[in-house]
């Protein structure tokens, strides 16, 4: 947790030493008669930088560093993670429909023990219900996979 | 005999059927929310936020705020029968309420739960009225100084309120403040940091960051650290909920008191329920004759959090309301919702949209009938709900943010950006970086852009005229001293002073 922790701090010492280069260096701090679009910008970069250093320090000073910041149910995220960007990137031939009740199925079986057929069932009601509530009640347009849906 | 007049019509707009259905969905929803783990009312709010785009603003609105006020009506369930707090908000609840549930008194926990957050909320609503139009009357005076030191005050007053370490707090609330400005530029029409994506120069929509913030990030640490709990009873009569008379004389003062508490805080920006809870407890212990019990399973420990959550959950509609600045992560997506629908809170909202805001207010009163009745007659559904597994909600959390997200502008872009802030929402929770600031400084970024930039140019670019107005130089004082909380609380810890003194051990 401790490493962690102190990354944190630096990526975002970074992440304000970036934003004020970026806004000094691409964004007018002044416009006519009033401050201009980097003006904001250059002091929320100075602000993040400063900012980040007390905690770089305090971290820097913490003795307590055992904390693990990885358990061992975070193998279950990272599947359910995967799970979902397969979806996602599958979503062009499956559609939004299909794909998404395929999450609910997935995440059944990764984190439940529930049977296949239950699984089964639930991706069937679910694409149907998304298919119905959402593109055709609400009229959001789903992009639409091989199947039509 | 103008407050009755708006009175009537707020009643006669919350009582046609449409909008009477859209209440009773929003505090059944906002019940189940409450009831279920992984999931709060920022989330819910944000993940159907995009489904009622073709919805009347008004219905959508009283739908909303049933499941913020129904959230904390729910919240309680699992606090008093499984230990487990539904919300932060009644994390204070586990104290006293699993205590008299081992007691066998969870029905007579639930019960004065129930009616102690029917009464507070029925007190704030009468208070909300009275104060709500005093404060955009006050706030027609306001001008960019007064805006822009407002949000400051807002801003400020998390790190006094907010939990953890206050430059955690001061780093996210920046980060949200940068999210907002990215994109073309209001004034200048010159994008900023788009990096050439053209999808970025519409900026960063809001609904595309709570869905992931509060939607898949919920989930992926939802899976890591798991709720559980022994439910304490699972089957409950209707002769289980009633309250002895002594329980009633116990509990009564609590309430009101509670009330009191949690509707003050609740019209403070970034005060939140939570912190209502917290005090409405703490406050009730140094009041009662026998602290000695407070833990132990004491009533009044039951009815002060509760009371407080739920009246500060409506006062919170003050600020929003009369000011256009949200005090919460919840009424925080609501202003997104009301800047979606093309409508604008602050003090014009009363003159330009009465019926909305005397549509909402009444309904609060509707909503909370409903919600008393529920929680007396129906405990055993929303008992039985507790078996849900998450294996299954969890499929449907994600299809929710991930059709929330999609459906702001149809693009598989909003998608992508959404699991990249699930997984910035995940590693934040994780190292303790508070992600409400963030969001609240996100949705009052563009205000605190343009109110800054307004006010330079009228004073010529000086900064005196943020000082030197009464108003604003107050916000700014407030401000400055929520931003100096910190060292204030280290020098009273210092000097032995300023100890919290909750009994948590039985959480």
């Amino acid at each position: 947790m401790w490493y962690a922790n102190m990354i944190a701090g630096v990526a975002v010492f970074f992440l304000g030493v970036a934003t004020t280069l970026l806004a000094w260096r691409d964004l007018p701090y002044t416009a006519d008669f009033s401050p201009g679009p980097g003006f904001l910008p250059l002091w929320l970069g100075i602000g993040l930088t400063i900012s980040s250093i007390p905690i770089i320090v305090t971290e820097f000073r913490n003795s307590q560093r055992s904390e693990r910041l990885f358990r061992p149910e975070t193998l279950k995220c990272v599947q359910v993670f995967i799970l979902i960007m397969a979806v996602f990137l599958s979503l062009p031939i499956l559609g939004f429909s299909v794909g998404l009740a395929l999450i609910t199925a997935g995440g059944m079986r990764l984190m439940g023990k529930h049977s296949w057929a239950s699984c089964i069932v639930i991706v069937i009601v679910t694409a149907v219900c998304i298919h119905y509530l959402f593109g055709q009640w609400l009229g959001i347009p789903l992009p639409k996979g091989i199947i039509g849906w | 005999m103008d407050l009755l007049h708006n009175i009537y019509t707020g009643f006669t707009i919350a009582l046609t059927a449409q909008n009477l259905l859209f209440c009773a969905v929003g505090v059944l929803f906002g019940q189940l929310i409450g009831v279920l783990p992984g999931i709060g009312a920022p989330t819910a709010i944000a993940l159907l936020l995009p489904l009622t785009f073709s919805v009347n603003p008004t219905s959508a609105i009283i739908m909303f705020a049933g499941i913020y006020y129904g959230v904390a009506y729910g919240g309680t369930i699992t606090s008093i029968l499984i230990n487990v707090p539904g919300e932060s908000s009644t994390v204070m609840t586990c104290v006293d309420g699993y205590a008299m549930g081992q007691k066998g008194r969870a029905g007579a926990a639930l019960s004065i739960s129930a009616i102690g957050s029917f009464i507070a909320g029925t007190i704030s609503i009468i208070l909300l009225m009275a104060f709500a139009p005093a404060l955009a009357r006050l706030a027609l005076r306001f001008g960019p100084a007064e805006y822009f030191g407002l949000a400051m005050m807002a801003f400020g007053l998390l790190t006094v309120f907010g939990s953890g370490s206050p430059f955690k707090i001061i780093v996210t609330t920046l980060a949200g403040v940068l999210i907002s400005t990215v994109g073309m530029d209001g004034v200048s029409g010159m994008p900023r940091f788009t990096f050439g994506i053209p999808p970025l120069l519409g900026g960063i929509d809001f609904v595309v960051v709570i869905c992931g913030i509060f939607g898949l990030a919920e989930v992926f640490n939802s899976i890591e650290e798991p709720e559980g709990g022994v439910l304490v009873k699972d089957k409950f009569k209707l002769k289980d909920v009633f309250l002895t008379w002594q329980e009633w004389v116990d509990g009564r003062w609590a309430i009101v008191r509670g009330g009191v508490i949690g509707f003050v805080i609740g019209l403070i920006p970034a005060g939140g329920i939570t912190t209502a809870s917290f005090l409405a407890y703490l406050a009730e212990k140094k009041a009662s004759r026998h602290p000695e019990t407070f833990g132990k399973g004491d009533i009044a420990g039951v009815a002060a959090p509760e009371s407080a959550n739920n009246a500060a959950s409506i006062s919170g509609f003050a600020p929003l309301l009369a000011l256009g600045v949200p005090g919460s992560a919840t009424t925080a997506v609501m202003l997104a919702g009301f800047m979606m629908w093309g409508i604008r809170p602050g003090p014009l909202l009363f003159t330009n949209n009465p019926d909305l805001v005397w549509g909402l207010i009444a309904s609060m009163y509707i909503g909370n009938v409903i919600l008393l009745l529920m929680n007396i007659f129906l405990i055993p559904i929303f008992v039985a709900m507790l078996r849900i597994p998450y294996s299954i909600m969890m499929g449907f959390i994600v299809i929710f943010a991930s059709i929330g997200a999609y459906s702001v502008n149809n693009s598989m872009f909003d998608v992508w950006m959404m699991v990249g802030f699930g997984l910035i929402g995940y590693v934040m929770k994780k190292l303790q970086y508070p992600v409400v600031p963030l969001i609240l400084a996100m949705v009052l970024g563009r205000l605190v852009e343009n109110s800054l930039r307004q006010a330079l140019i009228l004073s010529a670019g000086s900064v005196n005229v943020f000082f030197t107005r009464p108003i604003s130089a107050l916000f700014m004082l407030i401000a400055l001293l929520a931003y100096c909380s910190p060292l204030i609380r280290m020098a009273l810890r210092k000097a032995g002073r300023g100890k919290v003194d909750i009994n948590l051990e039985s959480l």
